[in-house]
Parts: C-alpha cells; sequence; structure tokens
C-alpha cells in the first residue's frame, strides 16, 4: 500500500463525448474539497466524438505549477488510455479500468458498464461508478466523499451516488489519502477567470466569434451575462467582433473580444484601427499550436513578436501575457483601466494551457488588488477628440451629448478629428503616439510586471512567461534556483527585468516555440540568454521532462 | 449653429454626393425643430469619396475602415440603442468588402439607416469596377476580356431580411430626402439604395433620368417587393422604379441589450458574489 501524504497525480481518459473533463473535474473538486491545490490540464483533439481525450490532476499541500506526467492512478475508460500512457505509468501506478471495456489490463477491475446498465443508468454514468472507484483506491472514507459527490451530481444525483458507491465498494484501497486542511480555494479555469477578470475590470461587453481556445471564455460569459449585466454577443467573425467593440467603446461602454491566431490576424484591421483613431480595446488572443488552422486545441507560445507589431502602422499598445487563474483574473481586470487611460489596445496573450486548464485560486488575494487608473475626462471649452497635449493622451469623449459633436476618424486627422495629410499634422499626430508610449512605458514601471520567485541568490536563473512561468517557478522552487517571470511584455519593463536578472550567472529561458520569441525579445534590451528549452510539441512540458533538460545545461 | 464644419470640399462636381449630403443636413436641421437634438445622431461612414461626407457634417462621426462602417454601427446601437444611427456607405465599400456586415446586418434587423451612394464605379481608386457595374463597364481592372454580370443589391437584402428597403436618385433630391426620412423613422434596419452618378468615371445622368420612374405602391407584400426590385438587373436598358420597395415591422436587434448597464461597484460585488465570498 502506497503513502501518499503530500500529493498525487491522477489521469483519467477515455473516448471525446464520454465527459472525461468533467469527470477529471469532479476529481479535482473532491481533492480541493480537501485542501489539496489542483492543477488539471485536459488533453483534447478537435473533435467530437470518439478519439482520445484525458485529464491530467495533480493536486498538492503547496501550489501546482504543472504536471508530471507520472500518475499514481489511472482511470481508464478505454484501452487506447492503458496503450497510449503506457511509458507515463510506473512500477507504482494503479490503474482502475472499466472491466467490460478493457480487458487483459492489470489493475482494478470494475464492470462500470454492467453497474450502470443494472442500476438503470445512462453511458456517462460510467464516470461516476469510475469516480467512486478511485475513491476507495485513493483511500478515502465513504462518509467523507458522499456529500461532496452528492453535491458534484447536479442532474439524477441519487442515481449518479448509487452508482459511485458500487464503484466504490468493489473497488480496493491502495493509497492512503490524507486531508491536507481546510479547503481555501476556488476551482476555476483560465477561462472563467480571464472572464471574471474583465468583469471585474469593469467591462460591459464581451464580443467574439467562436475560436478554440477562446471559446471557453465566451461560454463562460454568456453564461453569466444576466449575473454580470453584461453584453454578450456573437457576431459574424473576428472583424465584425473587434469593430462593434469599438464602436462600444466611442459610447463610453468598455468592451473586450478574445480569440485565437487566425481570429487575430483577421482583427489587425481593427487593431490599427485603435491605434490611430485611439480607441480603448482589450484583445485576448489564446495561443494555438502552429500558424493557419494549425492545432486548435493545442498549446504553443508562438505569437510573441506578432502581438506586439500586429496591425500596420507606428501606435502604441501594451501586451500581458498572465501565467495561471491568479495572474489571469489581476491582468485581465487592470486591461480595462489601462486601455481606457491611455485609450490604446492592450492586448492579454495566452494560450491552449492557460485557457482550457483548471487551478486553485483564492479570491481573497486578486479582489483586493487596485484596478481603477480613471481616464481623462472632458473640460470646459470647446471638444477636440484628438486634441494635442503633453503626454500624448486627449480627454475622451464619447457619443453621450455632453461634449458636442465628437468625431472618431481612423484617417489621419486635426485636433477636431477632421482629415488631413497636412506634412505639420502628420509629424505631429505621429509624435503624439510616441510621447504617449514614452509615458505608457514609464507608468507601467509602477506595476508589478515582473515576477520573481525560487532562490533569488542563485546565480542560475529561468526565465519563462505566460503558463510556464507557473511551471517554472515550481521546479526553480525545488531546485533551489531563481525563476523570472516577465507578466507585461510590451513596453518590456526593462528596469525590472534588470533587478531580477541581476547577479544571474546563467539564464535560461523556457518557452513553448521553437524559435526563442522571448529570449530574442530579451536580445534586443540587451539581456543575453545562456540556454533556451524551447518546446513545441503542442502539450505543456511536464515537471520531470523540464528538470530532465535544465539538469542538461546547468 | 452649422451643419457643415469648415473642411474644404473635395469632390468633383456635378458629384451626386452633394445631393445625398444635403438630403441629411436638411433633415438633421428638421431634427432639430422638432425638438430632438442633433448629438441623438451619429454619422458611421465606410471608405471611398462618400465617406468624406464625415468630415463635412457637423455632427457626431466615426469615419471608420473600408466596408466596415456596420460593425461600428452595430457596436454603438449595442451600446445605446437610443442613439440614432445613419451609416453611409459606398457600393465598392459595402458590396464589396463589407458584404457580410450589411447582410448579417439586415438578419438580426439592427435599427441603423443604411444610405448606400451607389455610383456604381470605384471613384477614390480611380474607376475600377464594382459589384453594381453593369458587364459592359470596363475599367483598368476588367478589361474587355471577361464579362461578369452585376448582382442586384435590393434582391440580396430582401433575401437577408432588410425590413425597410428603398431606391433613391440624387437627380432627385426631393423624393430622396423623403426616403432617408423614412428609413431613419422605421424601427429596424432600413437600407436606401441611391443610383448616384460619378462625374469623373460613370456619369450616367442621361439615362437614369431617362428611365428612372418614382414608384408610390403597396411595399407590405414581399413576392411584389422581388418583383419591383428585379424589373432593372442592374445590367439593362429597363425602367428603374425609384421609391420604397419594402416595408416590414419586425423585433429588432437591439431589444436584447437594453437591460441597464449597471456601474462598475454592482459588477465587482456581482463577481464577488460568484466567488462565494
Amino acid at each position: 500500500m502506497g503513502e501518499k501524504g503530500s500529493e498525487i497525480e491522477i489521469l483519467i481518459g477515455g473516448k471525446a463525448g464520454e465527459g472525461i473533463n468533467r469527470a477529471g473535474q469532479v476529481i479535482a473538486e473532491i481533492l480541493s474539497e480537501m485542501g489539496y491545490y489542483i492543477f488539471m490540464i485536459f488533453d483534447h483533439p478537435s473533435l467530437i466524438k470518439g478519439g482520445h481525450n484525458y485529464s491530467i490532476i495533480r493536486a498538492s499541500e503547496h501550489p501546482v505549477g504543472g504536471i508530471k506526467r507520472k500518475p499514481d492512478i489511472v482511470l481508464a475508460l478505454d484501452k487506447n488510455t492503458i496503450k497510449l500512457h503506457e511509458a507515463e505509468l510506473s512500477p507504482h501506478t494503479v490503474v482502475i479500468f472499466n472491466s467490460d471495456k478493457v480487458k487483459n489490463a492489470e489493475g482494478i477491475g470494475i464492470p462500470a458498464v454492467s453497474i450502470v446498465d443494472s442500476a438503470g443508468g445512462v453511458p456517462i454514468m460510467i464516470n461516476s461508478c469510475l469516480i467512486g472507484a478511485f475513491c476507495k483506491t485513493a483511500g478515502l472514507e465513504w462518509s467523507d466523499v458522499e456529500q461532496i459527490l452528492l453535491d458534484k451530481f447536479p442532474v439524477r444525483s441519487a442515481l449518479n451516488l448509487d452508482i459511485a458507491r458500487k464503484g466504490y465498494d468493489i473497488s480496493e484501497v491502495k493509497f492512503q489519502l490524507i486531508r491536507a486542511g481546510e479547503n481555501r480555494a476556488k476551482l476555476i479555469t483560465g477561462s472563467e477567470s480571464l472572464g471574471l477578470g474583465l468583469c471585474y475590470g469593469g467591462i460591459e461587453g464581451y464580443i467574439a466569434y467562436p475560436m478554440s481556445p477562446a471559446s471557453g471564455i465566451l461560454h463562460f460569459l454568456s453564461s453569466k451575462k444576466d449575473e454580470f449585466n453584461l453584453k454578450v454577443f456573437q457576431p459574424e467573425g473576428e472583424i465584425a467582433a473587434i469593430l462593434m467593440a469599438e464602436g462600444m467603446a466611442c459610447c463610453g461602454c468598455r468592451a473586450a473580444v478574445g480569440t485565437s491566431g487566425g481570429g487575430f490576424c483577421l482583427m489587425n484591421e481593427g487593431i490599427s484601427y485603435s491605434g490611430l483613431a485611439e480607441i480603448p480595446i482589450v484583445i485576448i488572443n489564446s495561443q494555438r499550436q502552429s500558424p493557419s488552422t494549425g492545432a486548435p486545441t493545442y498549446t504553443a507560445q508562438s505569437d510573441l513578436p506578432y502581438a506586439i507589431s500586429a496591425g500596420h502602422g507606428e501606435f502604441p499598445r501594451i501586451v500581458i501575457s498572465p501565467g495561471n487563474a491568479e495572474q489571469a483574473f489581476m491582468w485581465s481586470a487592470k486591461a480595462p483601466g489601462l486601455a481606457w487611460k491611455y485609450q490604446v489596445p492592450v492586448i492579454i496573450l495566452t494560450d491552449v494551457t492557460l485557457n482550457d486548464s483548471l487551478y486553485s485560486l483564492s479570491p481573497e488575494t486578486v479582489i483586493n488588488e487596485d484596478y481603477d487608473y480613471g481616464y481623462k475626462e472632458v473640460d470646459e471649452g470647446p471638444y477636440l477628440r484628438y486634441r494635442f497635449t503633453g503626454d500624448g493622451i486627449s480627454p475622451l469623449g464619447f457619443f453621450n451629448g455632453n461634449s458636442g459633436p465628437v468625431k472618431i476618424n481612423g484617417k489621419t486627422h486635426d485636433e477636431s478629428g477632421i482629415s488631413t495629410e497636412n506634412p505639420r499634422i502628420l509629424e505631429k499626430l505621429a509624435e503624439k503616439r510616441i510621447r504617449k508610449a514614452s509615458i505608457i512605458k514609464r507608468d507601467m514601471e509602477g506595476e508589478k510586471c515582473v515576477l520573481r520567485s525560487g532562490n533569488s541568490n542563485s546565480g542560475t536563473t529561468v526565465v519563462s512567461w505566460g503558463s510556464n512561468g507557473p511551471l517554472c517557478s515550481e521546479l526553480c522552487s525545488r531546485l533551489k534556483i531563481r525563476s523570472v517571470q516577465p507578466i507585461v511584455l510590451h513596453p518590456f519593463p526593462e528596469k525590472q527585468f534588470e533587478t531580477a536578472i541581476s547577479e544571474s550567472s546563467k539564464i535560461i529561458v523556457v518557452e513553448d516555440n521553437s524559435t526563442g520569441q522571448l529570449s530574442e525579445l530579451m536580445k534586443s534590451y540587451g539581456f543575453f540568454s545562456d540556454n533556451r528549452i524551447l518546446n513545441y510539441s503542442g502539450r505543456q512540458i511536464s515537471l520531470e521532462t523540464l528538470e530532465k533538460r535544465l539538469m542538461e545545461v546547468i | 449653429m452649422s451643419y457643415i464644419t469648415d473642411a474644404p470640399n473635395t469632390w468633383c462636381e456635378g458629384c451626386g454626393n452633394f445631393a445625398i449630403l444635403h438630403s441629411i443636413r436638411r433633415i438633421i436641421e428638421e431634427y432639430e425643430k422638432n425638438g430632438s437634438k442633433k448629438d441623438e445622431i451619429v454619422l458611421v461612414a465606410g471608405i471611398g469619396c462618400h465617406g468624406k461626407i464625415a468630415d463635412y457634417l457637423n455632427i457626431n462621426t466615426v469615419y471608420s475602415l473600408h466596408g466596415r462602417a456596420i460593425p461600428f454601427a452595430t457596436g454603438i446601437k449595442i451600446a445605446n440603442p437610443d442613439l440614432k444611427v445613419i451609416c453611409c456607405v459606398g457600393d465598392g465599400d459595402s458590396y464589396a468588402e463589407g458584404l457580410e456586415h450589411l447582410l448579417f446586418a439586415a438578419k438580426r434587423n439592427v435599427d441603423i439607416t443604411v444610405i448606400v451612394h451607389d455610383n456604381r464605379v470605384y471613384g477614390l481608386t480611380m474607376g475600377q469596377y464594382t459589384p453594381t457595374s453593369p458587364d459592359s463597364y470596363h475599367g483598368k481592372t476588367n478589361p474587355g476580356d471577361g464579362k461578369e454580370k452585376p448582382f442586384n443589391p435590393l434582391k440580396l437584402l430582401l433575401c437577408s431580411g432588410a425590413t425597410f428597403l428603398a431606391r433613391g436618385y440624387t437627380g432627385r433630391m426631393d423624393q430622396l430626402q423623403k426616403l432617408i426620412w423614412s428609413g431613419m423613422s422605421h424601427k429596424g434596419f432600413a437600407l436606401i439604395e441611391v443610383l448616384q452618378v460619378c462625374a469623373s468615371f460613370y456619369d450616367k445622368s442621361s439615362f437614369y433620368d431617362r428611365h428612372i420612374y418614382e414608384y408610390q405602391g403597396d411595399s407590405g407584400d414581399i413576392n411584389e417587393a422581388f418583383i419591383l426590385a428585379g424589373e432593372w438587373d442592374y445590367n439593362s436598358d429597363s425602367d428603374i422604379p425609384a421609391g420604397i420597395i419594402y416595408e416590414e415591422i419586425r423585433q429588432i436587434f437591439e431589444e436584447r441589450f437594453e437591460y441597464e448597464t449597471t456601474d462598475l461597484k454592482s459588477r465587482r460585488k456581482a463577481v464577488i458574489e460568484y466567488f462565494g465570498l
């Protein structure tokens, strides 16, 4: 019998349409209730039925940044789950399998189909049966899990509970999972956290066209639109989405859009418009693997230079890349205020790992941050939408009748918003944008743009961004080396970054791309990396693999 | 206060855009006489010769992108359904690059008034053919070795669910002004297809003067509307009806967004409640 005190990893797999994600969530919720920190990835190809879906849940007494891909328990709904993950199994892994579907397997066979049939259930309830079996295997008392399970089965709860109990009874105890403490956290996906952050930051509208992996935000906000008093709409495409959001902004209504690479390409016209016409807008670009349609449901960090330069012409913007639910909430709550204060596009770069994964979030740690930025309001005198000012920021008037005619213009324009191609004014407009950019850069140094963790005295520094940040932070803390994660990537927080990496003898950059995009960006500011650990498999690198690759270069 | 800005007007002499500009100016004057305020109106323009109207009218404007006036207008209506939104668009602008937006606005019945400055040619970019150029028209980009028939925008919009459709002509300004006024009074998506001359590249005034007649019949029957819309195919020399082609009342798009938007504090409170705090 294995002792499992401080952490456990569970893999649950089956075909698409079998409810793997939901089943994984239920297991995560049970462990969260027992006081564990959770990180769960959901790996799913872009299809509706069939294929192979799986979730890996890692639960620990300490904050979790990634997965190990060394499961202690495997729940196999089909034969493929055992076959495809064979290399990840160790001698101590316990496999719980649906013995009605999987033959000749070693482990705990549960005749889940027969149990569900004889109880009068439906096929999706096979999950309940295996979850019941898991609880026994993990060493949980039925009396501890009964209420949790009842809460987690929203429909036909009594029947589900009955089936779970039958699975529990037939299973065997293999671990002794102890309560880690009080449940302090809320389990939340990155997508949900982004949506909640946007609302907390004051957006009134979310306009998006469905596109993995950003759709989770649209689905979530759509389901909560009445609760949050939000205008949510799915238009005819991404070009329309961003321009509708900008139309809303012209009326003083804060709006955001969300998409992935291909949709972000279409939005470029709107980004450039926002750059010239100075319309505040928040754009979430959830990165997917490879160019074009690529691998829609697999992860990458390969749009960094693109996000920094998207849209033709030169104009200021802010690019932010949060790494987990906590950072996602905080920065998506800051984004609308920043966009409004400077009248610029703010791009939030996320990825499949962040959007689709499940995290423990302690709401108390994020809701008391300062998210109020204010903006330059209309003052006395005749209103000029694009008045030239010392800091490049003009008073922001809307179509609300408070300031006389407001003329928004995507062509080069004079202060009132009337088109002009006068060479002096073209120069002044460009200088206005440059002044604004330098004000943004100065002000952003007042934000916590760069996170440092692990051993800050170590000469070895691992730099990572986005969803790799928390992963590297966890590993570096264990290896007693330094971890640095810049969250704001443009304008690049040079001063904070310099401080964070100061006195490093070796800088290793970890990224989910094949060209070292952050490493190249750092170089352009004079920060040179010694090694790059690049991963472009579409899956977040596991803690085990990352450790191995770090050891090769340290 | 003047309704026209002091921006120098750069349209060609004899351009049909003048008739549309002054029709809109007169309508806004009329609006204010009736006690409404011009601040309640927003004009959204696309890109092309027509778009300059945004510079010339001293009212709220969005000088948008080529083909994209409609999504800006839709966003404005989502944010504030009480604003009166006029979209001035071109035929290249909204029948080519921005066609999808136009059809979807008709489908949704967004309460906006779209005025199409249809001169059947790209003027500002020097005379290329547009979706409504006849197959006999050859600009620099479609030399005579191929024929492409125009599409009929009125039929296309009828299929898409437009609830107000009219055709006007810049050579008949009094009727044009009445049609735009009717379109703006219509609760729902209104489109006024305005046949306009391009003085530099496609001056069809004598053809239009001969063929356009004022239609004043029934506009409530969609089958009749299809027949009327099809009377002229934008290619032949048949007579061209001008007037209200079709009108119906249907639920408007904005109604689904009409609830009060709460302030920041209550939205934050809702998030905190979601967290169960």
